[in-house]
């Protein structure tokens, strides 16, 4: 059994005017390759900041974090952006497309990062898994939320990630279209057999990955 | 092509498509073009305004020597291409019938003058006029002075020498005659092929052998290059005559301070556009970071986007500089200077260098300052402002400073206008501050309406802060540029008023000193003063004897190695500013002493209390310095490199000179003078001072062409500031239509929270642009400069309205866009 992600003792306390405010509190995750992991909590729970953690966005104030093996709390930044690009995948809340690439040259930009051949090639098809092999030129102003979303799930699928990360991944968009974004998403990890870790309030949404935790306190209990 | 070369792509499409971006490439594009017109043209004006002086020497540059002149050396000229001409001047008596007088013959060849005519008349009272040519070999042509004391008329025949000539012109006028007064005696133009006829040229013959060049600015370089044999000098306009030097000094700070004005604009602007970019940046570099871009290939992107828009942008404007300064010259051609010289590829590269040093300086750092965004930040709504580093100010400090080395020689003028911005920025910043404290019970004023404008700059302090520190600089040029430009230009020309002196009158004898003053009175000539003048030669410096090889500099060898006039006097005149030292006034009288101008204390490098021992034709006297003056030598009042008080030199042999304003229509009066007064000599300043006055005006008109650019890049700087906070003013715009605000109460918001900062920052701009002009017009151009009140509430006023204006061009498509568009965005 090989794991995607250790994370052990991690604790985040960050400075709140005079005080000092802990965020995450001796918390210890260890997430199997290819297991999908649900973390719930209340809006300021501190998930988002344990997905940044968990993904080497951000450095836990103590503990130590494994992603495929490699201890990242001792790398910098620079090595945390290289372990970073192939190995792991994003689909944010807000979908975060780079205004000014159009719908494929966001998602060929997650394959260059990896270092894949044939980006662009790659891109197309990822386009096309997610139904918008005609919008390639298209940029994301001329897109809809949901539009937005698969090509965020496109870009996220065609670095060929070990793990992805989704922070709330339909809050921004309407029932229908979040539930046809949580299919795709489902059905790509599949296929894939990516690790996923799912960032929601979403309980029904939870339900479907194969472990459920909260987060409470600034510690992870099984939901 | 990989991620970063479409990124590169993208930042360059967005040079059309992306606000910032636009406005940045907007404002390099001005400042650059501004800069590179103003650089190549003022470039080529201060070569051509050079190459117009050649005028006043008759050649662009002369060679001079005491001995003939090497051949060679003509040759090698001549390889230049190079027009010459040679002369040759020697005293000589000059015979006609039983009288003889002592004359400054001088031989001249065909082509002579180079630049400039001589002028010509057919006797005494008559009308003269312009000449191309010159003596025909066995004539000869008479100055007045000559002309009157030896009773000639035309045809008359003279003797010069072995030879006999016979008189065909009155001279009049000579272009190359009357520097520094060494040259009193009367004249005598002959042909140089009668020269060696005449035997004349005798060892001891005390012969001036000059060698006029005129030709290309490249060919005069490469000549002047050239080594010249010892006891050869070279002359060019600019070191020539102080009077002209002085004017051409002038007239490149005037050039220097709109150069650096239209850089200083350019750089305001692009830092305030890059600052937006800067900050527009930090969501793509975060998720850039977070997706696993190294830092070092989002700089390489950034980098290669950076030099991909000097290169488009910078270039353009470098070439719309190159067009404008085309279109400028052509105008000069036709209305102001004809022939100015091409421009040189090193003043177009400057050019290129200065747009490079405007983004490096300014673009660069705020824009790279991006990248040390944290992946982290594609979680937070907004990104977060990072502070600037001293990186940032270091870079802009170079920048600036490489700005000031290549467009400013003028060090006072330098430290003036950087003082004066640094001075105003300040002000600026902290009236703006006091403001927002005493205005701050405002906050709470009604969500909609004119009140809603002042609380929203007490909303936003930051953001007025720098705007109105931006704006107050931008306006602070466009003030000095508009109103305060003209009165540094009106004060400039008036500097010599219409009365100013034409007629040198030297030569005056002691006992003619009375005589000439009832003349002069007698005919409503004003004489200022009538100052005696001793001629003297250095020979000791505190009790050492020097000599010319103590002195390593060519000018004061030439200054020392001959007689030089010195005079005497208890006061001193307006035209003479006292530097250091104390002004002897009626104590003086008797006393051992001396004031020296700061060119002899310059060349001399004299202390106060040093000893100067002067030769005065054998009898020695050491005089003590015992101050320095300035002297300003435009006023064309006599004027002398060094003083003593009345009384120590009464006994020595003098002559006496002084200077008049003769209107023109009543000129053939002096020339009766020397009827009256047939020793004294009449020196015609007209044509000089037209000159003089000519050059300013022509200056005038390519600066007002110039300061158009100048004007546009302030413009820019407008925009700029109001960039700053257009996209959340933007969505608070959106978000107040989306409730239902009427435009109207939206509009009245907008227009009063700029009109406010218009009048702010244009009422400290307006004082800030008023003291700069006065110490300009002090300390730099010297001439009094005249405030007005009126002007300062006018520039107000119009500066708020400038303002309103700019930022309704600006917000008004904001206003017009759907709101959901701009919420949606």
């Amino acid at each position: 059994m090989s794991f995607a992600i250790q994370a052990s003792g991690i604790s985040k306390r960050v400075e709140n005017g005079s005080d000092w405010l802990d965020i995450l509190k001796q918390l210890d995750l260890d997430i199997v390759s290819g297991e999908s992991v649900a973390i719930l909590g209340r809006s300021g729970a501190g998930k988002t900041t344990l997905l940044s953690i968990l993904a080497g966005l951000d450095l836990p104030s103590t503990g130590t974090i494994r992603i495929a093996g490699h201890e990242i709390t001792s790398l910098d930044e620079e090595q945390r952006a290289r372990l970073r690009a192939g190995r792991i995948g994003f689909v944010f809340q807000a979908f975060q497309l780079l205004d000014s690439f159009t719908a494929l040259e966001n998602v060929r930009l997650s394959a260059e990062l990896a270092g894949l051949d044939q980006p662009a090639a790659r891109a197309i098809k990822a386009l096309e898994e997610v139904g918008l092999a005609q919008r390639q030129r298209h940029q994301p102003r001329q897109l809809s939320g949901g539009e937005k979303q698969r090509v965020a799930l496109a870009r996220a699928f065609a670095g060929e990630p070990e793990i992805l990360f989704a922070d709330e991944p339909t809050g921004n968009l309407d029932g229908s279209t979040g539930a046809r974004i949580i299919e795709l998403m489902f059905d790509l990890n599949r296929q894939r057999g990516t690790t996923l870790v799912l960032v929601t309030h979403d309980e029904e949404l939870a339900a479907r990955c194969q472990r459920q935790l909260r987060l409470q306190d600034g510690q992870l209990v099984t939901a | 092509m990989n991620w970063r070369w479409r990124w590169t792509q993208i930042h360059l499409r967005g040079l059309l498509a992306q606000s910032e971006l636009r406005v940045l490439g907007l404002a390099l594009l001005c400042a650059v073009a501004a800069s590179s017109a103003v650089n190549l043209f003022s470039d080529r004006m201060s070569r051509a305004i050079e190459n117009q002086s050649g005028e006043t020497l008759g050649a662009d540059l002369i060679i001079s020597s005491r001995t003939p002149i090497d051949g060679a050396l003509g040759q090698q000229f001549k390889a230049l291409g190079l027009q010459n001409s040679a002369t040759i001047q020697l005293p000589s008596v000059v015979w006609h019938e039983k009288r003889s007088e002592l004359a400054g013959i001088k031989a001249v060849q065909p082509g002579y003058p180079l630049k400039g005519r001589l002028r010509v008349s057919t006797g005494v009272l008559q009308e003269d006029m312009d000449t191309a040519e010159i003596p025909a070999v066995g004539e000869a042509w008479a100055d007045a002075r000559l002309w009157s004391q030896l009773g000639l008329q035309l045809g008359s025949r003279i003797e010069v020498g072995a030879i006999e000539l016979q008189i065909t012109r009155l001279l009049s006028y000579e272009p190359d005659r009357g520097s520094g007064f060494v040259d009193i005696a009367p004249r005598l133009l002959i042909n140089h092929a009668d020269l060696d006829a005449s035997g004349l040229l005798l060892p001891g013959s005390r012969a001036q052998y000059r060698l006029l060049l005129a030709g290309s600015s490249e060919a005069l370089e490469r000549a002047q290059a050239i080594e010249l044999p010892r006891g050869t000098k070279s002359l060019t306009p600019s070191t020539a005559r102080p009077e002209i030097r002085s004017a051409i000094e002038r007239a490149n700070n005037f050039l220097a301070l709109a150069a650096l004005t239209a850089s200083l604009l350019g750089a305001v602007a692009i830092a305030l556009c890059a600052q937006q970019y800067g900050h527009s940046l930090r969501s793509d570099v975060a998720l850039l970071r977070c997706l696993g871009a190294r830092r070092n290939d989002i700089l390489l992107a950034l980098g290669l986007s950076l030099a991909s828009i000097v290169v488009l942008v910078g270039g353009l404007g470098a070439a719309i500089g190159f067009l404008a300064q085309s279109a400028l010259s052509g105008l000069a051609d036709v209305f102001l200077l004809q022939n100015l010289p091409p421009t040189r590829p090193l003043a177009l590269a400057q050019s290129w260098l200065i747009a490079l040093i405007l983004l490096a300086g300014f673009a660069l750092p705020p824009i790279l300052g991006a990248t040390h965004e944290s992946p982290v930040g594609v979680f937070q709504a907004r990104v977060g402002q990072r502070g600037r580093s001293r990186w940032w100010v270091l870079a802009a400090g170079l920048a600036f400073a490489g700005l000031l080395a290549l467009q400013v020689s003028d060090l006072r003028l330098m430290a003036l206008v950087s003082l004066g911005q640094l001075l105003c920025a300040g002000l600026l910043a902290g009236l703006c501050w006091l403001f927002l404290r005493s205005a701050a019970r405002l906050r709470d004023a009604p969500l909609l309406g004119a009140r809603l404008g002042l609380s929203n700059l007490l909303r936003r302090p930051a953001l007025t802060m720098a705007q109105c520190v931006s704006l107050g600089l931008g306006l602070l040029a466009l003030l000095l540029l508009t109103v305060v430009r003209q009165d540094l230009l009106e004060g400039w020309q008036n500097k010599l008023p219409p009365e100013t002196p034409n007629q040198f009158l030297i030569n005056i004898q002691p006992d003619q000193v009375e005589p000439l003053r009832r003349y002069l009175a007698e005919r409503e000539l004003r004489a200022e003063r009538i100052w005696p003048m001793i001629r003297a030669r250095l020979s000791s410096i505190n009790g050492r004897v020097v000599s010319v090889d103590d002195f390593p500099d060519p000018e004061t060898q030439r200054w020392i190695n001959r007689d030089f006039n010195l005079s005497s006097t208890a006061e001193l005149g307006p035209d003479n500013r006292l530097l250091e030292g104390r002004w002897w006034g009626a104590d003086g009288a008797g006393q051992a002493w001396l004031s020296a101008d700061s060119y002899a204390r310059e060349r001399l490098d004299l202390q106060l209390g040093d000893r100067l021992g002067l030769d005065f034709a054998g009898r020695l006297i050491e005089f003590e310095v015992r101050s320095f003056r300035e002297v300003d030598w435009e006023s064309f009042q006599p004027n002398f490199f060094l003083l003593t008080p009345p009384g120590i030199l009464d006994d020595l042999p003098a002559t006496w000179l002084t200077s008049v304003y003769l209107p023109p229509a009543r000129r053939a009066e002096l020339r009766s003078l020397n009827q009256h007064f047939p020793n004294i000599t009449v020196l015609d300043l007209d044509a000089m001072m037209a000159q003089v006055r000519q050059i300013m005006n022509r200056i005038v008109s390519a600066l007002e062409l110039i300061f158009v650019f100048t004007l546009l890049a302030g413009l820019t700087v407008l925009m700029a500031a109001m960039e700053a906070g257009r996209r959340e003013r933007a969505r608070e715009i959106a978000l107040k239509r989306a409730l239902g605000a009427p435009l109207a109460d939206i509009r009245a918001t907008l227009l009063s929270e700029f009109a406010c900062l218009g009048l702010l920052s244009g009422s400290i701009a307006a004082v800030c642009a008023q003291a700069i002009g006065w110490a300009l017009a002090r300390f730099v151009f010297e001439f009094p400069y005249q405030g007005d009140p009126l002007a300062l509430l006018g520039s107000a006023l119009a500066a708020a309205t400038l303002v309103c204006a700019v930022a309704w061009i600006s917000l008004k498509r904001v206003l017009n866009t759907p709101p959901d568009q701009v919420l949606r965005a």
